[in-house]
């Protein structure tokens, strides 16, 4: 997501309209974000430890997908939860949800890591290439050892259901932190076909993952 | 409703795939539009639920305690947030940095200008600096020039001022000798004119004729051979190019000595003239005289014994005054 998600928030007024369009489930997970995030701005420990144990297992899987070492993906996850206490203030109900803001600025940190290694020369194309390929199949054999997890097993159903080109081009984009530009060369793909396809795949995903009334 | 474009940079501008360019103005008609803000959120969500995407990776059981053990040292930042019901800050922000970048503009247009003419100004001080250091170096050039020329300039005229003294006691020399001459010659006319007319007085009577001229050729003969020149020539090592001459005249008993290049007396010394004279034993004082700068000098002298026959003049240096008997060197000397 291009905004910076530590950006102090300044639209609270449309909560109530946005609010109007989320379904039921969507609504009690906002409240309960929201309670969360209060213990959080009080600098409550307690509160900040239960914000950990429930998004550190997804940050933390998918900040090892970007960068494919465990000791990197460490300090990653560490600096993003030091980042998150400190600019808890900074999160906006009304940009995204909860996860959703913990999500980019671990991914930011993480993109920025891999960055800086690949201006140090050091390549991690193999592994790269590797997970872009089949990165379905391998979570799912490593969620057998692990436990399943509703939501993820609801995202990895929703991203089977994508042509293979479009979760491709949205893979590049999300874990490789390409541009469309980037991703149309890499893939040696007209720039207008990146577009479509990252576009089908997102309205895609939203409407698998909209909840049932 | 948005329309197909709109949402294809939603979508990429919710997976940061937009170009820089791409994503300032995306977001400037993001700041400006209600339903895509709306729309970008819930895009943004579904990006977000990509991370459940990534393979299940087991959390380390240390991390957390490292994480709470960090925050406990860092001071959260909170800041209020408060809700605004309009859009105008978007537009006085752009105001804002539309106000700073002209006013930044015209300052760096100012300070451009000034810096072109600061260096005009280093510039034709240091062309200034070099024309004067030019300048002096040829000022201090002819001042040595100057210099070494007047340095010449005065050697040169001490040496014509001691010319010109020379010359004007050569010329002083020379004329008391005309005088003298002429004092003779004078004297010797009125001696004739006296004779012519004792002559012609005796011719009156009628003298005889041999009688009428051995008086005046004999007393001629002797005027004449009264006077006596002598050169006195020097025996002094050190000016060997001092000379004096005496005319002596007997008849009067009185003389003259010039002298050339004699060399100064010091304050306690004069120089003494002696005249040899076989009637007596030792030398006859002729008297002293003075020398205080080099050059010609000019002694009238007149003994107080009577001088019959001198045979030769001597000059000695004597203490201050004189003494009656030679005592100190012998400088000049000629017959």
């Amino acid at each position: 997501m291009a905004a910076d998600p530590s950006a102090p928030a300044t639209d609270g007024a449309r909560t109530s309209s946005r609010r109007g369009s989320r379904s039921p489930e969507q609504l009690n997970q906002d409240a309960a974000d929201q309670e969360l995030m209060r213990g959080v701005l009080a600098a409550d420990e307690a509160a900040f430890a239960s914000f950990y144990r429930r998004f550190a297992p997804g940050l933390f899987s998918m900040v090892y997908e970007i960068l494919h070492d465990q000791k990197e993906a460490e300090d990653v996850v560490q600096e993003a939860f030091v980042q998150m206490w400190k600019k808890a203030s900074t999160y906006d109900p009304n940009r995204s949800g909860l996860f959703t803001w913990a999500v980019m600025i671990s991914r930011n940190r993480a993109l920025d890591r891999l960055r800086s290694r690949q201006r140090r020369g050091r390549t991690l194309e193999a592994a790269a290439a590797e997970s872009a390929a089949a990165p379905i199949e391998h979570a799912a054999q490593a969620d057998e050892l692990l436990g399943e997890n509703e939501e993820r097993t609801r995202i990895r159903k929703a991203l089977s259901h994508l042509p293979e080109p479009q979760r491709n081009a949205i893979h590049l984009a999300f874990f490789r932190g390409l541009t469309q530009a980037e991703i149309s060369t890499q893939l040696g793909e007209p720039l207008g076909t990146i577009k479509a396809r990252i576009r089908r795949g997102l309205m895609a995903l939203r409407n698998f993952l909209k909840p049932s009334t | 409703m948005i329309h197909e474009q709109l949402d294809e940079q939603a979508s990429l501008y919710v997976l940061d795939a937009l170009e820089p360019e791409e994503t300032r103005a995306f977001e400037a008609q993001l700041a400006t539009d209600d339903e895509l803000r709306e729309h970008v959120r819930s895009l943004a969500d579904v990006a977000g639920s990509l991370a459940h995407a990534a393979p299940s990776r087991p959390l380390p059981s240390h991390l957390e305690s490292r994480i709470m053990h960090e925050i406990r040292a860092q001071k959260p930042e909170r800041t209020v947030i408060t809700p605004l019901r309009t859009n105008w800050i978007p537009w006085a922000v752009a105001a804002c940095l539309a106000i700073a970048c002209a006013v930044a503009f015209s300052q760096r247009q100012r300070l451009t200008d000034r810096l072109a003419a600061a260096h005009q100004e280093a510039a034709a001080a240091r062309d200034a600096t070099v024309a004067a250091e030019s300048r002096a170096t040829a000022a201090q050039t002819q001042l040595a020039a100057l210099a070494k020329d007047k340095d010449l300039a005065e050697q040169q005229l001490v040496e014509l001022q001691q010319r010109e003294a020379d010359a004007r006691t050569q010329m002083a020399t020379l004329a008391a000798a005309r005088d003298e001459a002429l004092d003779k010659v004078a004297r010797t006319e009125a001696r004739e004119q006296q004779e012519e007319r004792v002559a012609r007085q005796e011719r009156q009577r009628q003298p005889p004729a041999e009688q009428r001229q051995t008086p005046a050729g004999g007393e001629e003969r002797d005027e004449f051979s009264s006077v006596q020149v002598a050169t006195l020539t020097s025996k002094m090592s050190k000016a060997p190019n001092a000379t004096a001459a005496v005319v002596w005249d007997a008849a009067r008993q009185r003389g003259v000595l010039n002298g050339s290049n004699m060399p100064p007396n010091t304050d306690d010394r004069d120089y003494q003239l002696w005249i040899v004279d076989s009637r007596f034993a030792d030398p006859v004082d002729a008297g002293v005289f003075h020398v205080e700068k080099k050059g010609s000098t000019r002694y009238v002298f007149a003994p107080k014994i009577r001088i019959e026959s001198p045979s030769a003049f001597a000059v000695s240096v004597e203490r201050r005054g004189g003494v009656a008997k030679a005592e100190g060197p012998i400088v000049l000397a000629g017959k």
